[in-house]
């Protein structure tokens, strides 16, 4: 029995070559939430406006929670880091500049939380891992494996920095200029490691591609 | 389209998008977590509440005696001013020494100071009132273009900067630079040291 996304490809491959998977990029229009907020309301948070302040954790919180999903693979380290971002939001919403835009604000917060996290977990792992062999992810591919996993799988095996770069810019949508904000990184390093992680993904992906056919 | 996106990166991006994590459970400990929470950015700067012992009035008098002469060492040197357009910006101790009164530690008052012919108005902002910018303004001094505030601080590490106009961020040359890693932007660091 062919796998989903054995069956995938299949159907693909008769409309397009270059088409991988079923999930089209149309998808975005219903499950993509705006990134846009009123500039007014990071604002009235910023004057002690609860109501404001919950407004913006309800906006931001679903993309919050997926990205630090993608970047710690861990759920429940993933709703650590970003309630740790919103209070650090809360706590520091008097260092906001009105002029500024707050979704770079708010992502720099929560891109450090993960960083710290990850540092944390991997300190914390590596005494009880030692010496254990690792897995080998090439002899993981199941029949009943997700599309979406084929390329969270893909997407674990990207360096952090990459990882970091190619979620902002590809699934979070932002500029270069804002991911400099972000990450503290040069506009060309960021250039250079979305660029490597877009090759790195396309390669892997195709081999899982070729893998199941 | 973008050279770096084509069909496999647009549709592996679709497929991250996808999936969502949405918790309204976690939403909810956000909020009730910082429910309550003083806002830091409102606390007052508050002066000692408790009555001064004339030990204590002769210790603070004593260290204002300090500051003002360390102060005036310092802004006479022409290595410790920044020229910003020709005009030295900050006079600013980065170390401080408190004087502690019998027993009780009692906040220092600090002097900040900055001149800057051209601000039309000048706030202190620091993790000691919560980076607030109405806070703790600066009043104009006699001298056109000078202004300054002074404040109560205890012993220990405090981050400030200036902020003039409402919109231009200064840090102090004078003191240390710290860089916070989450906001990006690099403050003044300024160390009251208990004797």
């Amino acid at each position: 029995m062919a796998s989903r996304s054995q069956r995938a490809v299949a159907v693909a491959r008769e409309e397009s070559p270059t088409v991988l998977w079923a999930i089209q990029p149309a998808d975005q229009s219903t499950v993509r939430p705006s990134t846009d907020i009123d500039p007014a309301v990071p604002l009235r948070a910023r004057g002690g406006d609860a109501r404001a302040f919950a407004e913006l954790v309800e906006h931001f919180h679903a993309r919050c929670l997926r990205y630090a999903r993608y970047m710690l693979g861990e759920e429940e380290d993933a709703e650590e880091a970003v309630q740790d971002t919103f209070i650090r939001v809360y706590d520091h919403l008097g260092q906001f500049r009105p002029d500024a835009r707050f979704e770079p604000w708010l992502f720099r917060i929560l891109a450090n939380r993960c960083r710290t996290m990850r540092s944390r977990r991997w300190a914390r792992e590596s005494l009880v891992v030692t010496g254990e062999l690792p897995v080998v992810a090439a002899e993981a591919p199941e029949e009943t494996r997700d599309l979406m996993d084929e390329v969270e799988t893909a997407l674990n095996g990207l360096p952090t920095e990459q990882r970091e770069a190619f979620l902002l810019r590809h699934v979070e949508d932002l500029s270069y200029e804002d991911m400099a904000v972000i990450t503290g990184v040069r506009l060309s390093a960021l250039r250079m490691r979305v660029k490597r992680a877009c090759d790195a993904l396309r390669t892997r992906l195709v081999q899982e591609q070729e893998r199941g056919r | 389209m973008d050279a770096e996106r084509d069909d496999i990166i647009e549709q592996a991006a679709a497929a991250l998008r996808h999936r969502q994590w949405r918790s309204p459970r976690a939403i909810a400990r956000i909020l009730a977590t910082v429910e309550g929470r003083p806002r830091r950015w409102w606390r007052a700067v508050t002066w000692p509440s408790a009555p001064f012992s004339l030990a204590a009035t002769g210790s603070l008098a004593a260290a204002a005696l300090l500051l003002g002469f360390l102060t005036r060492q310092a802004t006479d040197r022409p290595d410790n001013q920044r020229q910003l357009g020709g005009i030295p910006a900050a006079r600013t101790l980065p170390v401080l020494p408190a004087v502690r009164s019998t027993g009780e530690a009692l906040p220092l008052p600090v002097q900040f100071t900055l001149r800057d012919v051209q601000a039309s108005q000048v706030a202190l902002v620091g993790d000691f009132n919560g980076w607030s910018s109405a806070a703790t303004p600066l009043e104009p001094g006699e001298v056109p273009g000078t202004w300054s505030v002074t404040i109560p601080l205890s012993a220990g590490r405090h981050v400030y900067a200036f902020l003039v106009d409402g919109k231009t961020w200064m840090t102090d040359p004078r003191a240390q630079t710290a860089r916070d890693l989450d906001f990006g932007r690099a403050n003044s660091v300024l160390i009251v040291q208990a004797p």
